[in-house]
């Protein structure tokens, strides 16, 4: 099976520059530079200093499929595709959607929502280029995660050294003693 | 959007009248897009025809003009910006504040490129704009709130998070000098009172949503110039692209200490024996929680924190940065990080320029350390250096006019001083009445001429002269016509022609509104990204030669604005104390600004900008930037230049 891939976000570190919006609205927005004809939206929240990008996961199960004229299917790599020559502008697929990841064109009318841009999702790049590495990925679904583990783990690491080396890791030395106990133990039979 | 035949501007100037309670849309002219560029370009001049001599900068005739520039709300790198200008009611001449955020694309999404506002409007109201409806409405209930609950509010009464607000808080209600407009809680519009200016026509707010967009002309080169330009950026600038990205403005802290140029005690000094409290290391290792961005940012400068615990625990802010460290650090001897970063959001909450307010507050406490103010004057309260405990009340006192010193404080540092007289004066640190950017001019000398002759009085900004130690002897050479601008210890006639030039480039950031911190080492940012960016957005061919003259236009009409207002060289000159006062401690020891070698920086920067020996605008200047009609007004008022 081909291998599947998404847009992974980095909730914690996005700047809420919206570069990805814009450059998603240049290039992809038919002519009209706009939120509106962006397929990559971001939310900020100045006061809570969050930021929060909101763009198709290409479900699995997408509820979004809702299209009564065949317009939307998911092709051979799982993405999931509306064909804006059958898209009757019905809004269904929009309502359906739980993160608003799909808008209707303020020119055409139609639905329009991101395509990964045939392999190349210009959002990504952009925000790699702007904010190495870049808090949009574009991974493999099967390394969905993978990031943030590692992330997550560096951080980790370095508390798990440390506690390591704290004076509460004196209970190491308790095992000092299980040697013998565990000879005594031998001795009385308790032996694998 | 409606075809009306514009790329990259929006097509149309929004003017509000609020006097009558109209709003009203005009058509932008191609010889106004073409000729002024936007932004700060298109400001200027509105200004210059509009407000005449005589206007009240608090009158129903004075301006407030709100610009964004032709790639606002593009992706062009750090497009975010706009910029707003009125009659300043600290300098008496041309006044203007730039801001970032989201404010400005929204504006152009929403259809406009220029919102100008005149009159006075007989009760609060704030402007609404939604795509085509943009209307006056009643903003009694916002009137006394502060910038975050304005924006609160409205966000919550239009039920939408996604609109840019841009407010006023208490402190340009209550007309005071350092009064800024913010805009989405932390982004500032500041200078030349411009929050007063807002105050005093009765406007609490704009608030603009807007998804009608704009449309580019070439898509594809406006992303392959802009990931281009990223690469460039993160090659040529590595360090800068890395580290600025890391700590934003807060690692200067760090930085002008170390070069002796952190102004300290107002500006008695240059180094402070505390910086490193104030510096990075603090600051990310205990508050800053993440980064964040304006439109289009290729960096983040914008620190966001939180204080998690101790006097403070619970306050949050963003873009607590450089200004706040030295403002409320530094320059009034305090070494304690938590109430700087708290001053900052203060600052923010009442509409205050970081800049501006400690700019008063510096002052006042060196007058108080002198002796020159009393505790009558201070309302009780001991400003001697280091007392951090009375911060937020002198600031709370500024932003509501409170007490004998609230009042002081509120006309900012050079009337005050004026009010108080005598030595009062000479500690008042400011250039034509305005506070620059916090870099010592005795040891960035080339900045502090910069400072001198900026438009808007004392600024770092105009120039933002990165270029003088990134560029190399060969590019001085190529692009200002003389190798010696590169020597940033040596000053010579250089820095005249290296000002002039960097003022030109520099209005190019604020007419097309990018960012000044996306041009740096590389001479290709400045020379030629600004019009290739104009060309792929605008479809109109531009050259760079083609824009030097531009910006030789604007900076000649905003001259001539100062001008008509009564300046001439007289006002080109730093405070006092920096030809008088060596550098007393520090790496910057012993240094001074030399007033023989700033005279003659003057009279080069005059001959190069095609005035005379006073600052005054020749005809045969103007008549060749396309002005007669400036030539005759000043011919009429005996302010025309001399031709030599």
């Amino acid at each position: 099976m081909t291998e599947k891939y998404y847009i992974e976000i980095d909730y914690i570190d996005c700047c809420g520059c919206k570069l990805c919006e814009q450059v998603c609205a240049v290039t992809r927005g038919g002519g009209v530079v706009s939120p509106g004809t962006a397929r990559i939206r971001v939310e900020v929240r100045p006061t809570l200093g969050v930021d929060i990008p909101l763009v198709c996961q290409h479900c699995e199960d997408p509820p979004c499929y809702v299209c009564p004229h065949g317009a939307m299917f998911i092709d051979n790599k799982g993405v999931v595709i509306i064909d804006a020559e059958k898209c009757i502008g019905c809004k269904q697929c929009v309502d359906m959607c739980p993160f608003g990841a799909i808008q209707i064109h303020p020119v055409t009318r139609k639905a329009i929502k991101c395509d990964l841009c045939g392999g190349k999702p210009k959002c990504v790049e952009v925000c790699r280029k702007a904010h190495p590495p870049g808090v949009l990925r574009y991974v493999k679904v099967s390394n969905a995660g993978k990031y943030s583990r590692d992330r997550w783990a560096d951080r980790l690491e370095k508390q798990i050294v440390a506690a390591m080396n704290s004076p509460e890791a004196a209970r190491l030395e308790k095992h000092a003693k299980a040697a013998d106990d565990l000879k005594m133990a031998a001795e009385k039979g308790d032996v694998a | 959007m409606t075809d009306n035949g514009w790329y990259g501007w929006a097509g149309t100037i929004l003017r509000v009248d609020l006097t009558k309670g109209t709003v009203e849309k005009q058509p932008l002219t191609k010889e106004m897009a073409y000729d002024y560029i936007g932004g700060r370009g298109f400001n200027s001049k509105i200004l210059y025809d509009e407000v005449k001599p005589g206007t009240n900068p608090l009158g129903p005739d004075n301006l407030l003009i709100f610009g964004t520039g032709p790639v606002t709300g593009t992706c062009i790198p750090n497009n975010g910006r706009f910029t707003v200008s009125t009659l300043s009611l600290v300098t008496g001449g041309l006044g203007d504040g730039n801001s970032g955020g989201h404010f400005g694309p929204q504006m152009k999404y929403a259809g406009y490129d220029t919102i100008v506002v005149k009159g006075i409007s007989p009760k609060p109201v704030y402007l609404y704009i939604n795509d085509d409806t943009a209307e006056l409405r009643d903003a009694s209930h916002l009137w006394g709130k502060d910038v975050w609950e304005t924006t609160d509010i409205l966000m919550h009464d239009h039920d939408n998070k996604s609109m840019s607000v841009s407010a006023i808080g208490p402190a340009g209600e209550n007309v005071v000098a350092a009064s800024s407009i913010m805009n989405e809680y932390a982004r500032a519009a500041a200078k030349a009172g411009v929050g007063a200016i807002m105050g005093s026509k009765k406007l609490k707010a704009i608030s603009v949503y807007g998804e009608k967009g704009i449309r580019v002309y070439d898509p594809e080169d406006v992303y392959d110039s802009t990931i281009e330009y990223i690469d460039l950026i993160a090659r040529t600038d590595k360090w800068w692209f890395e580290t600025f990205s890391k700590y934003g403005t807060p690692m200067f802290v760090d930085q002008y200490n170390h070069l002796g140029a952190l102004p300290t005690r107002n500006w008695k000094e240059g180094t402070f024996e505390d910086a490193d409290k104030l510096g990075i290391t603090p600051l990310y290792e205990k508050y800053v929680k993440k980064k964040r961005g304006c439109g289009g940012c290729i960096y983040h400068c914008s620190p966001w924190f939180r204080i998690d615990e101790g006097p403070f625990k619970g306050w949050v802010g963003e873009g607590v940065e450089y200004e706040a460290m030295t403002g409320f650090g530094s320059k009034l001897g305090c070494s304690n990080l938590e109430v700087c970063l708290v001053a900052g959001s203060l600052c923010d909450m009442y509409g205050l320029d970081y800049i501006s307010a400690s700019e008063a507050m510096g002052w006042a406490w060196e007058c108080y350390n002198e002796g020159i103010l009393t505790k009558e004057d201070t309302d009780g309260l001991d400003l001697s250096w280091g007392n951090d405990s009375i911060i937020h009340e002198v600031l709370r006192k500024l932003a509501y006019k409170e007490g004998n010193l609230g009042k002081l404080l509120a006309l900012g540092s050079r009337k005050a001083a004026k009010k108080i007289g005598g030595k009062a004066e000479y500690y008042s640190m400011t250039i034509k009445g305005q506070q620059m950017g916090s870099m010592d001019p005795r040891v960035v000398t080339a900045w502090g001429f910069g400072y001198g002759v900026s438009t808007r009085g004392g600024d770092h900004l105009r120039t933002h002269l990165v270029c003088e130690y990134m560029f190399t002897p060969e590019e001085m050479e190529k692009y200002i016509g003389d190798a010696r601008a590169s020597d940033r210890f040596n000053l010579s006639e250089a820095k005249a022609d290296l000002v002039r030039w960097t003022e030109n480039v520099r209005f190019l950031n604020d007419s097309l509104e990018t960012c000044k911190y996306i041009n740096r080492g590389s001479p290709r940012s400045y020379v030629e990204f600004p019009y290739r960016w104009l060309t792929a957005v605008t479809g109109k061919k531009f050259t760079y030669e083609g824009l030097q003259d531009v910006a030789d236009r604007v900076l000649t009409v905003e001259r001539s604005f100062n001008v008509r207002q009564g300046m001439d060289r007289k006002d080109d000159y730093l405070a006092e104390r920096w030809y008088k006062e060596a550098m007393p401690v520090g790496s910057g020891k012993g240094s001074k600004v030399d007033k023989e070698m700033y005279d003659k920086l003057l009279d080069r920067y005059y001959e190069v900008r095609g005035w005379d020996q006073n600052g005054l605008p020749k005809r045969s200047h103007l008549e060749k930037l396309g002005l007669k009609y400036i030539a005759d007004e000043l011919q009429k008022m005996k302010l025309l230049g001399k031709e030599a």
